[in-house]
């Protein structure tokens, strides 16, 4: 049985609807995903959430595709991040800056039980992370060196607003591959740039410190405050692979 | 540090854009086959539509700057806002101030895609040159634009202009206004000159060696402020050539350095927004 503990909390100062983070898994938590969506791009964090929601509907294994599993999740992500703006009701500015489309960063991960313990397969797009924990060091892939964070990581793009195909010329994304084996009672989490960041700047304490806080959004309202968050939208899942 | 301030809804920017409407700016500019009026309408109106681009969120255009339009020359000895009605606005207010728009479309990756593009203000080449009265219009602006926004950056001025002033020396005027300041700094007073001569552009200079023979560039170099350290980086990125101590002149830009020049300004205040 596998177990997520989630947390999303927008900017300081920004609203919850302001935030552009998206987490979403299917029912049984064997497909997982979050994403970071770009804020130089509008309309990013629905962009963020459907890349998300419909890598949890979707069969096949995107860590063995050839290319079907990726177009048939972005093609299906892009009619939905279409289909749920109002784009009749956009003022000039705004339509003019969302035909562009919308850009995020993805990091799914698949889990599958096997009896030595569970395999995670992860694809990533962008600098959201996978953390570990082995013999007390933790590690993170894509980005294990915090200063590798930067402004212009890798991201989906949604396609053009306008016109609208639903039959589109993707452009297919950089992304990068990771496969663990991890046995039973393991932990892994996921997270958006900048908690990733702040945990390999604090990788003697930051993984208990995240998993014994009661309340991990206050943690990180108090780490921004300080500046020793940058203050971003922040995403964390806790995935816990029970026996 | 000086011109760091975040530019926030709480502490919004200041842009000034001074167009020379007098009638030499009809004549063509050299190399280039369009009049200096049409070239200076038309980078003033993409770039502020390029600034409230990056003020775009989904729900709508954020008041991360206030904009100021001054238009000189369009009758003899007169400087006035080219915004109806008002002096400095929210960039909000900006939309309802649209005199018309053009479709133009953009291929990109092998896909048209139509934008409509808006259009505050036409070319206009009437008169003389009141660049002094211009710069004192853009004083009593900016007054009180700094009493009111002591935390935010730095107001910022561009001045496109040929460079004959009708109404005597500006220079006096132009300290006055870069002597203005908040917190975070003096105003930044950027020049872009627009001549005749088909002299090679010259762009963001640090010294006066760098000019080209012109009875203007001189005058218009003293009267441009020294680009601070991140626009100097960011200017780099388009130019190869420029150096500590550069300042915000432009000589003999068409619409691509204009544009540029325009650019420069509005992505270093831009990594600033929150």
């Amino acid at each position: 049985m596998i177990s997520v503990r989630t947390y999303r909390l927008p900017k300081l100062g920004n609203s919850d609807e302001e935030c552009e983070d998206a987490f979403s898994s299917n029912g049984n938590f064997s497909r997982m995903a979050i994403a970071d969506g770009a804020s130089d791009s509008i309309f990013s964090g629905v962009w963020a959430s459907s890349l998300v929601d419909e890598f949890a509907r979707i069969e096949g294994r995107l860590y063995d595709d050839t290319g079907q599993v990726l177009s048939q999740l972005i093609t299906a992500a892009r009619n939905s991040w279409y289909d749920r703006i109002n784009w009749k009701k956009l003022s000039l500015f705004v339509k003019n800056k969302a035909i562009k489309g919308s850009f995020s960063t993805f990091l799914g991960v698949e889990i599958e039980k096997t009896p030595e313990g569970y395999i995670t397969y992860a694809s990533a797009v962008g600098d959201s992370c996978l953390i570990t924990k082995n013999d007390g060091a933790i590690n993170s892939v894509p980005i294990n060196v915090p200063s590798e964070f930067n402004s212009t990581p890798q991201l989906i793009w949604s396609g053009y607003g306008a016109p609208f195909s639903r039959e589109f010329k993707w452009k297919k994304p950089v992304m990068q591959k990771f496969a663990f084996n991890f046995i039973e009672g393991s932990t892994f989490m996921l997270a958006t740039d900048a908690l990733s960041k702040w945990m390999l700047e604090h990788r003697k304490d930051s993984w208990e410190t995240l998993i014994n806080t009661e309340n991990p959004g206050e943690y990180f309202d108090l780490l921004r405050k300080r500046k020793e968050m940058r203050n971003d939208d922040v995403t964390l899942a806790i995935v816990t692979l029970d026996p | 540090m000086s011109y760091s301030s975040e530019i926030s809804r709480n502490n919004p920017g200041l842009f000034i854009f001074m167009v020379d409407q007098s009638r030499s700016m009809s004549h063509r500019i050299g190399g280039g086959s369009r009049s200096k009026a049409v070239e200076a309408a038309d980078a003033i109106n993409r770039q502020i539509a390029e600034i409230i681009n990056r003020c775009t969120k989904s729900e709508g255009v954020r008041h991360y700057f206030d904009i100021g339009i001054i238009g000189y020359g369009f009758k003899r000895g007169q400087a006035a806002s080219l915004l109806s009605g008002a002096a400095i606005v929210p960039i909000t207010d900006m939309e309802g101030r649209i005199l018309r728009t053009e479709t133009q479309k953009q291929v990109i990756d092998d896909q048209e895609v139509d934008y409509e593009f808006p259009i505050w203000f036409e070319p206009v080449a009437a008169s003389d040159t009141p660049m002094v009265q211009a710069i004192q219009l853009a004083i009593s602006w900016v007054k009180s634009w700094v009493e009111n926004h002591r935390e935010s950056f730095p107001p910022i001025v561009i001045n496109i202009t040929d460079g004959e002033s009708t109404d005597g020396d500006p220079l006096t005027s132009l300290a006055s206004l870069q002597g203005l300041s908040t917190s975070d700094g003096n105003v930044l007073v950027w020049n872009c000159h627009l001549s005749e001569s088909k002299v090679h552009p010259v762009s963001f200079p640090y010294a006066e060696h760098q000019l080209p023979e012109d009875r203007y560039a001189k005058m218009m170099f003293s009267m441009s402020s020294e680009l601070p350290e991140e626009m100097i980086a960011i200017a780099k990125e388009e130019y190869e050539n420029v150096s500590q101590g550069a300042r915000g002149y432009v000589f003999n830009a068409q619409l691509e350095d204009l544009i540029k020049l325009l650019d420069i300004g509005t992505r270093a205040v831009s990594s600033l927004m929150k």
